[in-house]
């Protein structure tokens, strides 16, 4: 016998122990954060099938709390139980970065999804600038044009996008760029303009269209993120339910100059959706 | 709630998170009123949606977290205020890493140690949080020094890696998400069962890809927001 070979068999050996003589978490909790966090991940696909032993096995969990968090995932619709077709996964959770604006038209998933995700106005107004907006955006831009976006991702909508521009030249100039900028960026970025993956970064399209929209090179965003539960109109809007738990990304977009140009409240579905952050440090390389 | 109140209601939220909302001590109603182009009855009901309808913003304070650590590594006060979380160690165990904290730790170990913490900031509870290390990370010097790390002055999220692992931090990946907690957790964090709540899982790598770090922390939604 190979050291390696007896390596192997005292590692198997140990597992074994802890899995046979450690008490079963009996935290849904704990079971339920890392059955969501592997449908994010990609681990389990649609049409996968959740077995409780499995599961239990697994995870380390006892059976109660594997029912309680395949409850709870069953509430957020990310899978389905039923007697004749068992526990599946049914919906992904669809990233979207914390600090970007995505184009019109985005593929999450290139490599496999159909559909991507597609965005469209639902309103949009000319105003008088609040005294409050002025003094957020330090602003003397006598008007605002204010907006509503949805978003819909493989037939479900995703979010709902309001936000303000202080505008210093005519409205009517504004919206016409507001239409166009995105078609000549998306053209630009050799995008067909429908649910194809493209080659483009969304970082890249955002800058782009922040330019032709302000006249000024894009310089940075300011955001914050905070946990609401969804109120009657935008249940309505997004096909949840009064009270569901949503994500409130509120967003200021600056020019190179630091001023701000565009304020913005993103609700997203708390089921569907997810932020995310990727920070580099120091020097470190991976 | 219309468009337009519901704008009006984003903007009240945004003003409270930033703590501008308090005049003396508390809420000019009317005056924020005027100060958006909107009605008493928008900002009153877009208040009382924040539960601001009978305390002021400065009872009903609104903790800013960074994206990426730990809340009681950083000033998670408003302006004008230093606030810094404290955690007990609720639980402390060596487990079998599960097929995820595999994938997302990239590890074939077959024990890792979990520790699951509750946050508070006053006696108040704020979050709880499990993380998940590998046993190589889970000695006592190496707890020692995160502790020292914490309790300096202003550590950063490197510094405290630094001092927590002995290596330099590469590089954080998180997901936010809004969820609903079971009943457990709702009656740790002090919340209605079924409450709204902030879900943030952080992974921190280290110069030489390894992952030393995976946490999963519920935040209470109506204490926290994110930046």
């Amino acid at each position: 016998m190979s050291f390696a070979y007896n390596a192997q068999r005292a590692a198997e050996f140990q597992r074994r122990r802890l899995n046979a003589r450690a008490p079963l978490s009996t935290s849904s909790r704990r079971t339920y954060e890392q059955l969501r966090a592997s449908i994010r991940a990609g681990l389990t696909e649609t049409d996968t099938q959740f077995r409780e032993l499995v599961i239990s096995e697994q995870f380390g969990a006892s059976r109660n709390s594997v029912r309680v968090a395949l409850a709870m995932l069953a509430a957020d619709g990310l899978i389905s139980r039923g007697p004749r077709t068992g526990t599946k996964v049914t919906k992904q959770i669809v990233d979207f970065p914390i600090d970007r604006v995505l184009p019109r038209h985005f593929a999450p998933y290139p490599a496999a999804e159909k559909y991507g995700l597609v965005v469209v106005d639902v309103e949009n107004a000319v105003l008088t600038t609040p005294p409050l907006i002025a003094e957020l955006l330090q602003t003397d831009a006598p008007q605002i044009v204010s907006y509503v976006q949805l978003a819909v991702y493989d037939g479900d909508p995703l979010y709902v996008r309001s936000g303000i521009a202080p505008i210093t030249f005519d409205a009517d100039e504004y919206m016409n760029r507001l239409t166009t900028s995105s078609a000549e960026v998306t053209a630009l970025m050799g995008q067909d303009g429908g649910a194809g993956a493209g080659s483009f970064e969304p970082e890249i399209e955002m800058e782009a269209v922040f330019e032709r929209l302000f006249q000024t090179p894009f310089g940075y965003p300011r955001f914050r993120v905070e946990v609401v539960g969804a109120d009657q109109n935008i249940a309505g809007l997004l096909g949840i339910e009064h009270g569901a738990p949503m994500l409130l990304r509120q967003q200021i977009n600056y020019d190179i100059h630091d001023v701000g140009r565009e304020f913005s409240f993103t609700h997203f579905r708390g089921d569907r959706a997810t932020l995310t952050s990727h920070r580099s440090y120091g020097q470190g390389t991976l | 709630m219309s468009d337009e109140e519901r704008r009006q209601h984003d903007l009240v939220t945004a003003l409270a998170a930033q703590g501008v909302l308090n005049v003396d001590g508390g809420i000019d109603v009317e005056g924020l009123a005027e100060r958006t182009d909107s009605t008493v009855e928008i900002v009153q009901n877009a208040l009382a949606m924040m539960g601001l309808d009978q305390v002021t913003a400065a009872e009903h304070p609104l903790y800013v977290v960074s994206v990426d650590e730990h809340p009681e590594h950083q000033d998670i006060g408003g302006p004008g205020e230093t606030v810094t979380a404290e955690t007990s160690l609720l639980e402390n165990e060596t487990i079998a890493p599960s097929p995820l904290i595999r994938a997302l730790m990239r590890m074939e170990e077959s024990a890792v140690t979990m520790m699951e913490e509750l946050g508070t900031v006053t006696g108040q509870p704020l979050f709880v949080r499990v993380s998940y290390y590998s046993l190589g990370d889970s000695d006592e010097a190496g707890w020692r020094r995160g502790r020292a790390a914490a309790e300096s002055n202003s550590p950063d999220l490197e510094s405290v890696f630094r001092m927590r692992f002995d290596t330099d931090l590469a590089e954080s990946r998180v997901s936010i998400e809004a969820v609903r907690p079971d009943r457990r957790t709702a009656e740790l964090l002090r919340v209605p069962a079924a409450t709204p709540m902030v879900l943030r899982q952080v992974i921190l790598t280290d110069v030489h890809g390894v992952v030393r770090e995976l946490s999963f922390t519920h935040f209470r939604a109506d204490r926290v927001s994110v930046v």
